[in-house]
Protein backbone atom coordinates (compact mmCIF):
# COMPACT_ATOMS: atom_id res chain seq x y z
CA UNK A 1 0.00 0.00 0.00
CA UNK A 2 2.72 2.70 0.72
CA UNK A 3 3.81 2.15 -2.93
CA UNK A 4 0.55 2.75 -3.79
CA UNK A 5 0.51 6.53 -2.34
CA UNK A 6 4.21 7.49 -2.61
CA UNK A 7 4.12 5.99 -6.25
CA UNK A 8 1.00 8.24 -7.35
CA UNK A 9 2.34 11.23 -5.16
CA UNK A 10 5.80 11.27 -7.71
CA UNK A 11 3.36 10.55 -10.69
CA UNK A 12 1.41 12.95 -9.61
CA UNK A 13 4.47 15.71 -9.41
CA UNK A 14 5.87 14.11 -12.97
CA UNK A 15 8.96 12.53 -10.95
CA UNK A 16 8.03 8.97 -12.45
CA UNK A 17 6.00 7.90 -15.18
CA UNK A 18 2.80 6.10 -15.07
CA UNK A 19 4.40 3.06 -17.08
CA UNK A 20 7.66 3.59 -14.41
CA UNK A 21 4.91 3.13 -11.57
CA UNK A 22 2.96 -0.42 -13.04
CA UNK A 23 6.34 -1.60 -13.10
CA UNK A 24 7.36 -0.81 -9.94
CA UNK A 25 4.36 -2.14 -8.63
CA UNK A 26 4.43 -5.14 -10.36
CA UNK A 27 8.42 -5.84 -9.17
CA UNK A 28 7.63 -4.73 -6.17
CA UNK A 29 5.75 -8.48 -5.39
CA UNK A 30 8.75 -10.51 -5.63
CA UNK A 31 11.19 -8.25 -4.39
CA UNK A 32 14.02 -8.94 -1.95
CA UNK A 33 15.24 -6.12 0.32
CA UNK A 34 18.63 -5.76 1.29
CA UNK A 35 19.56 -4.75 4.71
CA UNK A 36 22.27 -2.17 3.99
CA UNK A 37 19.99 -0.44 1.54
CA UNK A 38 17.40 -0.32 4.64
CA UNK A 39 19.83 0.54 7.00
CA UNK A 40 20.62 4.06 4.60
CA UNK A 41 16.77 4.13 3.91
CA UNK A 42 16.28 4.61 7.76
CA UNK A 43 19.21 6.37 8.61
CA UNK A 44 21.37 4.02 10.70
CA UNK A 45 23.93 4.29 8.45
CA UNK A 46 25.73 6.50 6.09
CA UNK A 47 25.95 5.31 2.59
CA UNK A 48 29.77 5.32 2.76
CA UNK A 49 29.13 2.91 5.85
CA UNK A 50 27.17 0.79 3.65
CA UNK A 51 29.83 0.64 1.11
CA UNK A 52 32.30 -0.34 3.21
CA UNK A 53 30.34 -3.33 4.69
CA UNK A 54 29.39 -4.25 1.05
CA UNK A 55 33.26 -4.25 0.23
CA UNK A 56 34.28 -6.20 3.36
CA UNK A 57 31.33 -9.07 2.51
CA UNK A 58 32.78 -9.78 -0.39
CA UNK A 59 35.97 -10.77 1.26
CA UNK A 60 34.28 -12.96 4.40
CA UNK A 61 31.11 -14.90 4.08
CA UNK A 62 29.09 -13.06 6.75
CA UNK A 63 25.80 -11.27 6.83
CA UNK A 64 25.72 -7.51 6.40
CA UNK A 65 24.20 -7.40 10.04
CA UNK A 66 26.87 -9.01 11.59
CA UNK A 67 29.32 -6.94 10.02
CA UNK A 68 28.00 -3.80 10.70
CA UNK A 69 28.11 -4.91 14.24
CA UNK A 70 31.26 -6.19 14.14
CA UNK A 71 32.51 -2.82 12.79
CA UNK A 72 30.47 -0.81 16.09
CA UNK A 73 28.30 1.08 13.15
CA UNK A 74 25.27 -1.13 14.61
CA UNK A 75 24.05 -2.78 17.74
CA UNK A 76 22.33 -5.93 17.96
CA UNK A 77 19.23 -4.52 18.53
CA UNK A 78 19.26 -2.42 15.80
CA UNK A 79 19.98 -5.19 13.26
CA UNK A 80 16.97 -6.63 14.54
CA UNK A 81 15.01 -3.99 13.92
CA UNK A 82 16.02 -3.76 10.04
CA UNK A 83 15.43 -7.79 9.51
CA UNK A 84 11.56 -6.91 11.07
CA UNK A 85 11.90 -4.00 8.33
CA UNK A 86 12.34 -6.22 5.34
CA UNK A 87 8.80 -7.36 4.60
CA UNK A 88 7.80 -4.09 5.24
CA UNK A 89 5.72 -2.41 2.30
CA UNK A 90 8.50 0.84 2.35
CA UNK A 91 10.85 -1.45 2.08
CA UNK A 92 10.15 -3.77 -0.72
CA UNK A 93 9.13 -0.56 -3.33
CA UNK A 94 12.42 1.32 -2.06
CA UNK A 95 14.57 -1.47 -2.95
CA UNK A 96 12.43 -2.03 -6.27
CA UNK A 97 13.05 1.30 -7.10
CA UNK A 98 16.28 1.38 -6.70
CA UNK A 99 17.23 -1.97 -8.26
CA UNK A 100 15.24 -0.63 -11.35
CA UNK A 101 17.59 2.73 -11.51
CA UNK A 102 14.42 4.92 -11.47
CA UNK A 103 15.70 6.99 -8.22
CA UNK A 104 18.48 6.65 -6.15
CA UNK A 105 18.35 6.05 -2.59
CA UNK A 106 19.05 9.67 -1.24
CA UNK A 107 16.99 11.22 -3.74
CA UNK A 108 13.52 8.47 -2.48
CA UNK A 109 14.52 9.39 1.22
CA UNK A 110 14.60 13.37 0.30
CA UNK A 111 10.93 12.97 -2.07
CA UNK A 112 9.43 10.66 0.85
CA UNK A 113 9.67 14.07 3.15
CA UNK A 114 7.82 15.98 0.80
CA UNK A 115 5.91 13.29 0.32
CA UNK A 116 4.92 13.32 3.89
CA UNK A 117 4.48 17.39 3.76
CA UNK A 118 2.66 17.62 0.92
CA UNK A 119 -0.43 15.11 2.68
CA UNK A 120 0.38 16.52 5.57
CA UNK A 121 1.03 13.30 7.68
CA UNK A 122 2.42 12.67 11.00
CA UNK A 123 5.53 10.83 12.22
CA UNK A 124 2.97 8.15 13.36
CA UNK A 125 0.99 8.05 9.84
CA UNK A 126 4.01 8.33 7.55
CA UNK A 127 5.26 5.05 9.78
CA UNK A 128 1.80 3.41 9.22
CA UNK A 129 1.84 4.01 5.54
CA UNK A 130 4.91 2.45 5.37
CA UNK A 131 4.58 -1.02 7.12
CA UNK A 132 1.54 -1.29 4.74
CA UNK A 133 -0.72 -2.32 7.73
CA UNK A 134 -4.26 -1.93 6.53
CA UNK A 135 -5.67 -1.50 10.41
CA UNK A 136 -2.84 1.04 10.94
CA UNK A 137 -3.21 3.04 7.29
CA UNK A 138 -7.63 3.20 7.39
CA UNK A 139 -7.51 5.44 10.26
CA UNK A 140 -5.45 8.37 9.02
CA UNK A 141 -7.97 8.98 6.16
CA UNK A 142 -11.26 8.72 8.56
CA UNK A 143 -11.08 11.81 9.98
CA UNK A 144 -14.66 12.72 9.75
CA UNK A 145 -15.46 14.33 13.32
CA UNK A 146 -19.07 12.45 13.41
CA UNK A 147 -17.99 9.41 12.34
CA UNK A 148 -19.25 6.97 14.89
CA UNK A 149 -17.47 3.47 15.67
CA UNK A 150 -19.71 1.61 13.56
CA UNK A 151 -18.87 3.98 10.32
CA UNK A 152 -14.98 3.30 11.31
CA UNK A 153 -15.33 -0.67 11.46
CA UNK A 154 -17.42 -0.45 8.18
CA UNK A 155 -14.51 1.12 6.42
CA UNK A 156 -11.81 -1.33 7.98
CA UNK A 157 -13.82 -4.47 7.02
CA UNK A 158 -14.09 -2.84 3.32
CA UNK A 159 -10.89 -1.92 2.77
CA UNK A 160 -9.80 -5.69 3.94
CA UNK A 161 -12.07 -7.14 2.21
CA UNK A 162 -10.38 -5.19 -1.24
CA UNK A 163 -6.92 -5.79 0.12
CA UNK A 164 -7.94 -9.42 0.24
CA UNK A 165 -10.35 -10.87 -2.70
CA UNK A 166 -9.39 -7.42 -5.25
CA UNK A 167 -6.19 -5.81 -5.41
CA UNK A 168 -3.30 -5.01 -3.02
CA UNK A 169 -2.39 -1.99 -4.81
CA UNK A 170 -4.97 0.11 -3.26
CA UNK A 171 -5.30 4.06 -2.11
CA UNK A 172 -8.14 5.43 -0.43
CA UNK A 173 -8.86 8.66 -0.33
CA UNK A 174 -9.99 11.13 2.84
CA UNK A 175 -13.59 9.88 3.73
CA UNK A 176 -16.01 12.70 2.73
CA UNK A 177 -19.55 13.65 3.73
CA UNK A 178 -21.61 12.42 0.48
CA UNK A 179 -22.56 15.41 -1.78
CA UNK A 180 -24.44 14.29 -5.33
CA UNK A 181 -22.06 12.68 -7.68
CA UNK A 182 -22.79 10.65 -10.83
CA UNK A 183 -21.76 7.00 -10.48
CA UNK A 184 -21.57 5.11 -13.93
CA UNK A 185 -22.91 2.18 -12.64
CA UNK A 186 -22.68 -0.18 -9.65
CA UNK A 187 -24.31 -2.07 -6.59
CA UNK A 188 -26.19 -1.32 -3.40
CA UNK A 189 -27.29 -3.40 -0.56
CA UNK A 190 -29.24 -2.73 2.61
CA UNK A 191 -29.17 -3.76 6.12
CA UNK A 192 -32.13 -3.70 8.96
CA UNK A 193 -31.90 -4.70 12.20
CA UNK A 194 -30.57 -2.96 15.51
CA UNK A 195 -29.60 -0.66 13.12
CA UNK A 196 -29.90 0.64 9.69
CA UNK A 197 -27.09 0.68 7.02
CA UNK A 198 -27.13 1.42 3.35
CA UNK A 199 -23.97 0.34 1.30
CA UNK A 200 -23.06 0.92 -2.05
CA UNK A 201 -19.93 0.60 -4.82
CA UNK A 202 -20.15 2.91 -7.41
CA UNK A 203 -17.40 3.77 -10.16
CA UNK A 204 -16.54 3.90 -14.16
CA UNK A 205 -16.86 0.82 -16.43
CA UNK A 206 -12.97 0.06 -15.64
CA UNK A 207 -12.79 -0.34 -11.77
CA UNK A 208 -16.60 -2.07 -11.87
CA UNK A 209 -15.34 -4.69 -14.35
CA UNK A 210 -12.34 -5.12 -12.96
CA UNK A 211 -14.08 -5.99 -9.30
CA UNK A 212 -16.36 -8.27 -11.35
CA UNK A 213 -13.38 -10.36 -13.04
CA UNK A 214 -11.54 -10.77 -9.97
CA UNK A 215 -14.12 -11.95 -7.74
CA UNK A 216 -16.00 -13.72 -10.02
CA UNK A 217 -13.16 -15.31 -11.54
CA UNK A 218 -13.70 -14.41 -15.18
CA UNK A 219 -12.92 -11.77 -17.61
CA UNK A 220 -15.89 -9.33 -18.39
CA UNK A 221 -15.97 -6.64 -20.56
CA UNK A 222 -19.82 -5.63 -20.31
CA UNK A 223 -21.52 -4.38 -17.44
CA UNK A 224 -24.34 -6.09 -17.43
CA UNK A 225 -26.15 -8.26 -15.31
CA UNK A 226 -23.82 -10.99 -14.78
CA UNK A 227 -20.63 -8.89 -14.25
CA UNK A 228 -22.54 -6.53 -11.62
CA UNK A 229 -23.94 -9.59 -10.38
CA UNK A 230 -20.16 -10.42 -9.13
CA UNK A 231 -19.72 -7.19 -7.70
CA UNK A 232 -22.79 -7.64 -5.87
CA UNK A 233 -21.68 -10.40 -4.28
CA UNK A 234 -18.33 -9.03 -3.27
CA UNK A 235 -20.41 -6.54 -1.77
CA UNK A 236 -22.61 -9.03 0.10
CA UNK A 237 -19.65 -11.18 1.02
CA UNK A 238 -18.03 -7.77 2.42
CA UNK A 239 -21.35 -6.87 4.35
CA UNK A 240 -21.34 -10.72 5.95
CA UNK A 241 -18.07 -10.41 7.17
CA UNK A 242 -19.48 -7.08 8.73
CA UNK A 243 -22.13 -8.56 10.03
CA UNK A 244 -20.61 -11.20 11.94
CA UNK A 245 -18.24 -8.90 13.44
CA UNK A 246 -20.93 -6.26 14.52
CA UNK A 247 -22.98 -9.83 15.81
CA UNK A 248 -19.77 -10.50 18.06
CA UNK A 249 -20.24 -6.62 19.70
CA UNK A 250 -24.52 -7.99 20.24
CA UNK A 251 -26.01 -5.69 17.30
CA UNK A 252 -28.17 -7.83 14.81
CA UNK A 253 -27.94 -7.06 11.42
CA UNK A 254 -30.30 -8.60 8.45
CA UNK A 255 -28.72 -8.59 5.39
CA UNK A 256 -31.19 -7.23 2.24
CA UNK A 257 -30.84 -9.14 -1.16
CA UNK A 258 -28.47 -6.09 -3.10
CA UNK A 259 -29.51 -4.25 -6.10
CA UNK A 260 -27.84 -3.61 -9.05
CA UNK A 261 -27.47 -0.12 -11.36
CA UNK A 262 -26.21 -1.03 -15.15
CA UNK A 263 -26.64 2.81 -15.44
CA UNK A 264 -25.51 5.84 -14.84
CA UNK A 265 -27.30 7.38 -11.48
CA UNK A 266 -26.78 10.34 -9.41
CA UNK A 267 -26.98 9.29 -5.97
CA UNK A 268 -27.49 11.31 -3.12
CA UNK A 269 -28.99 11.55 0.35
CA UNK A 270 -31.12 14.04 2.59
CA UNK A 271 -29.12 12.69 5.93
CA UNK A 272 -25.74 12.40 6.16
CA UNK A 273 -23.88 9.69 4.48
CA UNK A 274 -20.58 9.12 3.32
CA UNK A 275 -18.02 8.39 0.58
CA UNK A 276 -14.42 6.57 0.23
CA UNK A 277 -13.07 7.20 -3.07
CA UNK A 278 -10.73 4.29 -3.29
CA UNK A 279 -8.24 3.71 -6.11
CA UNK A 280 -7.38 0.15 -7.13
CA UNK A 281 -4.46 -0.24 -9.37
CA UNK A 282 -5.16 3.45 -10.09
CA UNK A 283 -8.68 2.73 -11.50
CA UNK A 284 -11.55 4.33 -8.78
CA UNK A 285 -14.39 3.30 -6.92
CA UNK A 286 -16.62 5.07 -5.13
CA UNK A 287 -17.87 3.37 -1.15
CA UNK A 288 -20.84 5.23 -0.07
CA UNK A 289 -22.50 4.03 3.63
CA UNK A 290 -24.31 5.55 5.96
CA UNK A 291 -25.94 4.82 9.25
CA UNK A 292 -29.73 5.35 9.80
CA UNK A 293 -30.41 7.31 6.59
CA UNK A 294 -31.20 6.52 2.72
CA UNK A 295 -29.10 7.28 -0.13
CA UNK A 296 -31.18 7.52 -2.94
CA UNK A 297 -29.76 6.49 -6.76
CA UNK A 298 -31.53 7.88 -9.07
CA UNK B 1 -21.25 -38.22 -4.43
CA UNK B 2 -24.69 -36.76 -3.83
CA UNK B 3 -27.30 -35.12 -6.50
CA UNK B 4 -27.12 -31.47 -5.34
CA UNK B 5 -29.57 -28.64 -5.97
CA UNK B 6 -28.21 -24.89 -5.56
CA UNK B 7 -30.40 -22.09 -4.43
CA UNK B 8 -28.75 -18.86 -4.62
CA UNK B 9 -29.81 -15.46 -5.63
CA UNK B 10 -25.86 -14.75 -7.45
CA UNK B 11 -25.12 -16.21 -10.25
CA UNK B 12 -21.38 -15.49 -9.66
CA UNK B 13 -22.23 -17.78 -6.18
CA UNK B 14 -23.90 -20.27 -7.80
CA UNK B 15 -20.74 -20.77 -10.11
CA UNK B 16 -18.36 -20.80 -7.18
CA UNK B 17 -20.54 -23.23 -5.32
CA UNK B 18 -21.20 -25.46 -8.79
CA UNK B 19 -17.18 -25.66 -9.45
CA UNK B 20 -16.57 -27.16 -6.31
CA UNK B 21 -19.08 -29.23 -5.60
CA UNK B 22 -18.51 -31.02 -9.38
CA UNK B 23 -14.80 -31.03 -9.07
CA UNK B 24 -14.94 -33.28 -5.73
CA UNK B 25 -17.49 -35.86 -8.26
CA UNK B 26 -21.14 -34.54 -7.15
CA UNK B 27 -23.98 -34.25 -9.18
CA UNK B 28 -25.41 -30.24 -9.53
CA UNK B 29 -29.14 -31.37 -11.08
CA UNK B 30 -30.47 -27.78 -10.90
CA UNK B 31 -29.96 -24.43 -9.95
CA UNK B 32 -32.58 -21.91 -8.67
CA UNK B 33 -32.37 -17.89 -8.14
CA UNK B 34 -34.84 -17.52 -5.60
CA UNK B 35 -36.64 -19.33 -2.98
CA UNK B 36 -39.76 -20.00 -4.66
CA UNK B 37 -37.73 -21.48 -7.46
CA UNK B 38 -35.66 -23.46 -5.63
CA UNK B 39 -39.08 -25.15 -3.81
CA UNK B 40 -40.37 -25.52 -7.07
CA UNK B 41 -37.81 -27.55 -8.64
CA UNK B 42 -36.88 -29.38 -5.22
CA UNK B 43 -40.40 -30.91 -5.57
CA UNK B 44 -39.21 -31.96 -9.00
CA UNK B 45 -36.06 -32.68 -8.68
CA UNK B 46 -35.92 -34.78 -5.14
CA UNK B 47 -32.25 -33.98 -4.65
CA UNK B 48 -30.32 -35.62 -1.88
CA UNK B 49 -28.91 -32.11 -0.46
CA UNK B 50 -30.06 -29.04 -1.28
CA UNK B 51 -28.20 -25.47 -0.27
CA UNK B 52 -30.21 -22.57 0.42
CA UNK B 53 -28.40 -19.53 0.63
CA UNK B 54 -30.32 -17.33 3.36
CA UNK B 55 -30.40 -13.58 1.97
CA UNK B 56 -32.44 -13.63 -1.72
CA UNK B 57 -35.31 -12.32 -2.94
CA UNK B 58 -38.97 -13.37 -3.12
CA UNK B 59 -39.09 -15.84 -0.86
CA UNK B 60 -35.09 -15.72 1.42
CA UNK B 61 -33.44 -19.02 2.31
CA UNK B 62 -35.31 -19.41 5.57
CA UNK B 63 -38.77 -19.65 4.09
CA UNK B 64 -37.68 -22.16 1.48
CA UNK B 65 -36.49 -24.59 3.90
CA UNK B 66 -39.73 -24.39 5.90
CA UNK B 67 -41.74 -25.38 2.62
CA UNK B 68 -39.47 -27.94 1.37
CA UNK B 69 -39.25 -29.85 5.14
CA UNK B 70 -43.06 -29.47 4.63
CA UNK B 71 -43.56 -31.29 1.94
CA UNK B 72 -40.59 -33.63 2.92
CA UNK B 73 -39.17 -34.13 6.46
CA UNK B 74 -36.18 -35.85 5.38
CA UNK B 75 -34.98 -33.10 3.24
CA UNK B 76 -31.40 -32.39 3.88
CA UNK B 77 -30.54 -28.33 3.51
CA UNK B 78 -27.40 -26.93 4.46
CA UNK B 79 -27.59 -23.17 4.30
CA UNK B 80 -25.36 -20.76 3.36
CA UNK B 81 -24.71 -17.86 5.04
CA UNK B 82 -22.76 -14.28 4.18
CA UNK B 83 -23.52 -13.53 7.62
CA UNK B 84 -22.99 -14.96 11.33
CA UNK B 85 -26.35 -13.77 12.11
CA UNK B 86 -27.05 -15.68 14.88
CA UNK B 87 -30.99 -15.46 14.90
CA UNK B 88 -31.11 -16.12 11.45
CA UNK B 89 -29.35 -19.65 12.15
CA UNK B 90 -31.41 -19.97 15.26
CA UNK B 91 -34.49 -19.70 12.91
CA UNK B 92 -32.94 -22.27 10.63
CA UNK B 93 -32.24 -24.89 13.39
CA UNK B 94 -35.54 -24.40 14.48
CA UNK B 95 -36.66 -25.49 10.55
CA UNK B 96 -34.61 -28.52 10.47
CA UNK B 97 -31.63 -27.27 8.51
CA UNK B 98 -28.74 -29.66 8.16
CA UNK B 99 -25.84 -27.40 8.35
CA UNK B 100 -24.30 -24.34 7.51
CA UNK B 101 -21.84 -22.93 5.53
CA UNK B 102 -20.05 -19.59 5.61
CA UNK B 103 -19.08 -17.11 2.55
CA UNK B 104 -16.50 -16.66 1.27
CA UNK B 105 -16.61 -20.81 0.38
CA UNK B 106 -13.67 -22.69 2.13
CA UNK B 107 -13.20 -25.34 -0.15
CA UNK B 108 -12.16 -27.66 2.23
CA UNK B 109 -14.79 -27.25 4.97
CA UNK B 110 -17.35 -27.09 2.41
CA UNK B 111 -17.06 -30.49 0.67
CA UNK B 112 -16.40 -31.91 4.53
CA UNK B 113 -19.88 -30.54 5.04
CA UNK B 114 -21.55 -32.16 2.33
CA UNK B 115 -20.12 -35.32 3.07
CA UNK B 116 -21.32 -35.19 6.71
CA UNK B 117 -24.96 -34.24 5.38
CA UNK B 118 -24.20 -36.98 2.74
CA UNK B 119 -23.56 -39.51 5.34
CA UNK B 120 -26.11 -38.34 8.00
MG1 LIG C 1 -27.75 -14.03 -1.57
Amino acid sequence: MFGSYFGHYLTEQGIITADQMTEVMQAQKSARVKVGLLAVASGLLTEQQADKINMLQQKMDKRFGDIAVEQGYLTEEQVQELLDKQGEDYSTFVQTMVDKGIMTLSELTEKVEEFKEAGGYSDAELEALKSGDIDRIVPIFMKEPALSRLHKEYAAVVMRSILRFIDTDIRMEHIEKLKPFQGICGVEQKMFGDQMLYTGIFGDKPAILDIASTFGGEDFTEVNAESLDAVAEFLNVNNGLYVTAMSGEWIELDLEPPMMYPEQKTISSEGIAYRIQVYLSGKKVNIVFSLNTDVSVD
Amino acid sequence: MAKILIVDDSLTSRKILKGILETAGHEIVGEAPDGVQGVDLYKKLQPDIVTLDITMPVMDGIGALKEIRDVDPDAKAIMVTAAGQKSKMVEAVKYGAAEFVAKPFDEDQLLEVVHRVVEG
